[in-house]
């Protein structure tokens, strides 16, 4: 029993080792929910008092990280500026891509909290250990069955929002034996169509969903087993700004892991996994009035792949960990369309296409001395992009008549860091990175993919080359016992940044788009910004804290780029005594008049809401039962963000109820 | 989509098992592709003439292959002369031909093929005949047969005419050599000037302007290629199509400096 409580505690901090960086990290990049490390409480109590918090609604607090809206579900992170393609996001370190042509459903949306053990997110290219990158990687970290004294555990909860008149049901069992234990966990949301601020309805954008996640943990001296599956049903799914809804969407998650340690062996830590997953995501716009013509789209993405990590036993003042894996990813979207009185239509939006990649991660920590620590890494891909011959293919010829059935690639990124520590209050870092990044298939092959933002159809470009980043960060933080400050400022600069231009030649396919834009290389873009934060803690109970995040983009030429984010401050004022806490919030964001009208942005001005959270804890025979009530949007406010898309309202005034009960 | 890829799929083993069951002594037919339209003898050349079509006849531009036989003993007749004598009799006791390209002296494949392009469907219109003379090769006798045959009325005309400002009456109709699908395909556009209710000449001058569209949406496609004259009539181009369905191909004919006519095929992609 001993020995598994000791490599829980190194899962643990090998999860920490990974990331590299120390405390600032850590509760700034990383949010560890359900769980009982220490570092990172504000953040953690903040979504503790928030029972019925989405994993958007977390990831949305982390330093660097943004949220495109397209209506009240399947929010799509961004990391400074960068999004898509350009960053990594993954699941347990496994590779996941959605199935959706207008992205829709990142695969953040398939995760829900209560399956959540943390979220790790490591901005720009020094996020590459999950592949190479030039925005930065987050990786959900799923929550795993424990080994534990008490056969059974768990927590049984339902919440209430008042804005959607939504519902959620979720219960979390584990069950352990001496040597094994499994966790079960369910999930069920139902919304409304939301109410924004003053009153207005924002019809379609309800939404229902089921999260259904089983695993298994066995352990064998010192190596353990995971076997984990994961089974997410979304359906009549509204997207306000999009002209079409979701009728499906599925997400099946499967994997095999299989940990180990030796302490005093050359590979001290060994983590491998093997993984399959598959999306389904299937739009239409039955639901919707006024349709000129009706139209399917469904799509498909599949995944498997596997992974090797681990680290290296300290030799001398150096630490390696390395990370070798491989993925192969499938996708075919189609579209069918049905008009009045003549044959359907049928085109393949994504021709069936895959990519395979394989790569390998090295990462060298070379502590000098005690205040003084450098860091490098890096990885290079191997990619092999294929397209199916056949309709798809056939598709493509009409734009390019020499598109070939595989493209090979290699891209690599390379970063140094190092980490001084002035006096004994004060780090310094320094982040110099390289990173490059292939071209999704969407970029690649997309064909006629309907942009409701700037109303174009896009085309996808088979030749396009790698975009690169070079980049540059510059941290400074201070610690003391009550307060803790951290500032950031970063450059990129990015050639061949894959962006699309105009093509007024074509004729779009879309009735009533504005245009074709066909994806391409320009020739640089840049994204510079920073952020900024300080926690306080005022006194044992009344804790401060406040982090500003700013981003400015723009293309070689000047022009803004589209959906940059407003500068954005989040602050929290925290009081706790005994069983009870408070936590005053507020969310300010400025107006964004740096837009791409070529993209159909608009200026966008800025607002400040403010929410009101608070916590009960009832301790009942060994048992608690939590309460949590709160108000979001308390005056409610009518307002959007810059990266909302369409100008859409966000919910107004929501009054929200939790009550769990742990067991 | 996948129905039809698993049907083609299961088509396919059938073929290979049939071919590799059968030591490939299973003898070539080259009319796997086609239906048969109708087989009679031509007297006088002691041959069987057999007329196949790659669809049913059809108001149009027909690829027609003929089959030809040796009456008495059986064995394909891969050299002969072929004429095609097309006629309408119209109800109103009018009678007249239709433009024809006849097929080389040589078999391609153990066929004939030729083209017919008939211009108005039978039905109440009046009805087709089609004569066909044959000049055996190897016996060196001449003979002829004729059929009934039916023309039917495609949904969209596949074959328009029209009378230029010089009085003369022009035929314009299209032929995919393969079947359309999404993607490129090459496309050839047939015209041919009226002489008499007989006779009809390629018309080798002209120029055309290709431009797809699906009226059901008003888009287009894009990288078309205008057809050109090639040979008898017969200007190729390309026409891509984006999606299935329903396309139209408007063509704009002109002839050197001056505009002839616009016209346009409708057609569905599969
Ligand atoms: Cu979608
Ligand atoms: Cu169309």
């Amino acid at each position: 029993m001993r020995l598994i409580c000791s490599l829980l505690v190194f899962v643990v901090v090998g999860v920490r080792a990974q990331s590299v960086d120390t405390l600032r990290t850590l509760y700034l990049s990383e949010v560890v929910v359900n769980s009982t490390i220490q570092e990172g409480d504000t953040l953690q109590n903040f979504f503790r008092a928030n029972k019925s918090a989405t994993t958007e609604d977390i990831l949305s607090r982390l330093q660097g990280v943004y949220l495109i809206r397209r209506g009240n579900y399947g929010q799509e992170p961004m990391l400074r500026g960068m999004t898509g393609g350009q960053i990594n996001l993954t699941i347990d370190g496994m590779k996941m891509f959605g199935a959706c042509t207008d992205k829709m459903d990142p695969v953040s949306i398939y995760i829900e909290p209560q399956n959540l053990k943390s979220i790790q997110a490591v901005l720009g290219s020094d996020g590459s250990r999950l592949g190479t990158t030039v925005g930065g990687s987050v990786d959900m970290q799923l929550a795993q069955p424990f080994l534990s004294s008490q056969p059974v555990t768990g927590r049984v909860g339902v919440g209430y929002q008042s804005a959607w008149n939504g519902f959620n049901t979720y219960a979390n069992v584990n069950y352990s034996q001496h040597k094994s234990a499994y966790n079960l966990s369910l999930n069920y949301r139902k919304a409304d169509d939301y109410r924004a601020g003053g009153g207005e309805v924002i019809p379609y954008s309800q939404y229902e969903k089921m999260n259904l996640s089983a695993g298994g943990k066995w352990s064998m001296g010192k190596d353990t087993l995971l076997a984990s599956a994961l089974v997410d049903d979304g359906w009549n799914i509204g997207f306000p700004a999009l002209p079409m809804d979701v009728g499906s969407a599925k997400a099946r998650i499967y994997s095999l892991g299989y940990n180990r340690y030796r302490a005093h062996e050359t590979v001290q830590n060994l983590n491998a996994k093997i993984y399959y997953n598959s999306v389904f995501h299937s739009m239409d716009d039955t639901q919707r009035e006024n349709v000129e013509m009706h139209m399917d789209m469904p799509g498909t993405s599949t995944t498997g792949g596997g992974f090797v990590e681990g680290n290296f036993h300290p030799a001398g003042k150096h630490t390696l960990s390395f990370r070798t894996d491989y993925y192969h990813n499938q996708v075919l979207a189609e579209m069918t369309m049905y008009p009045e009185g003549a044959s359907s239509m049928y085109m393949q939006t994504w021709p069936a296409s895959g990519r395979s990649v394989t790569g390998i991660y090295l990462n060298d920590v070379y502590k000098i001395n005690r205040s003084t620590q450098v860091t490098v890494n890096g990885r290079i891909d191997w990619a092999v992009t294929t397209l199916q011959e056949g309709f798809g293919m056939d598709q493509l010829q009409v734009f390019y008549p020499n598109v070939q059935s595989a493209y090979q690639q290699i891209t690599s990124t390379v970063n140094g860091k190092v980490k001084q520590l002035i006096r004994s209050n004060w780090i310094a870092e320094v982040h110099v990175g390289y990173g490059e990044r292939l071209p999704t298939l969407s970029e690649n092959f997309g064909f006629y993919l309907f942009n409701r933002y700037d109303g174009f159809d896009y085309i996808g470009q088979p030749d396009l080359v790698p975009e690169k980043n070079w980049s540059t960060d510059l941290t400074l933080s201070y610690f003391s016992d009550q307060v803790q400050l951290t500032a950031t400022g970063f450059y990129n600069y990015l050639p061949d940044y894959i962006f699309s231009r105009i093509h007024p030649e074509l004729s779009v396919m879309t009735p009533g788009a504005n245009g074709v834009k066909i994806y391409e290389n320009i020739p640089s873009a840049t994204l510079v910004g920073g952020e900024a934060s300080v926690l306080a803690n005022f006194s044992k109970n009344l804790q401060f804290i406040t982090a500003l995040k700013y981003t400015h983009g723009q293309d070689f030429e000047g022009t803004p780029l589209p959906l940059i984010p407003p500068l954005t401050s989040n602050t929290t004022l925290r009081y706790s005594i005994k069983n009870f806490n408070i936590q005053l919030e507020n969310e300010i964001a400025s107006s964004q008049q740096n837009v791409s009208p070529s993209y159909g942005e608009d200026e966008t001005v800025g607002y400040s809401i403010f929410n009101l959270r608070s916590g009960y804890k009832i301790n009942w025979n060994r048992k608690q039962l939590y309460v949590n009530a709160g108000i979001e949007n308390m005056f409610d406010k009518n307002y959007h963000n810059h990266l909302d898309w369409g100008n859409l309202p966000r919910p107004g005034r929501n009054i929200n109820v939790t009550i769990e009960f742990v067991f | 989509m996948k129905t039809l890829f698993s049907k083609y799929t299961f088509l396919l083993i059938l073929a290979a098992t049939a071919f590799s069951c059968s030591d490939n002594e299973v003898p070539f037919d080259p009319t796997v592709d086609l239906i048969k339209i109708d087989e009679g003898f031509a007297i006088g050349a002691a041959t069987k003439v057999e007329v196949w079509a790659s669809q049913d006849l059809m108001a149009g531009y027909n690829n027609i292959f003929i089959a030809l036989y040796d009456s008495v003993g059986g064995s394909r007749i891969t050299k002969a002369k072929i004429d095609f004598y097309p006629e309408m009799s119209m109800m109103g006791g009018v009678q007249h031909g239709c433009p024809v390209e006849e097929p080389a002296e040589e078999a391609v494949n153990q066929l004939f093929p030729g083209a017919i392009t008939f211009t108005m469907p039978s039905g109440d219109m009046g009805s087709w005949k089609l004569k066909i003379e044959v000049q055996n090769q190897v016996n060196n006798k001449k003979g002829s047969t004729t059929f009934s045959i039916s023309i039917a009325n495609p949904t969209a005309a596949c074959v328009k005419s029209f009378v230029t400002a010089a009085n003369e009456k022009i035929f314009v109709t299209y032929n995919f050599p393969k079947k359309m699908k999404v993607g490129i395909n090459d496309l050839d556009v047939i015209v041919y000037r009226m002489i008499n209710m007989y006779e009809f000449a390629y018309e080798e001058n002209y120029s055309f302007v290709l431009t797809p569209e699906m009226p059901s949406m008003g888009h287009g496609s894009p990288n078309n290629v205008n057809p050109t004259h090639a040979s008898k009539g017969h200007y190729k181009g390309k026409v891509n199509f984006t999606m299935t369905g329903d396309w139209r191909l408007n063509l704009n004919i002109s002839e050197g400096e001056a505009v002839v006519k616009d016209l346009y095929f409708d057609v569905e992609v599969e």
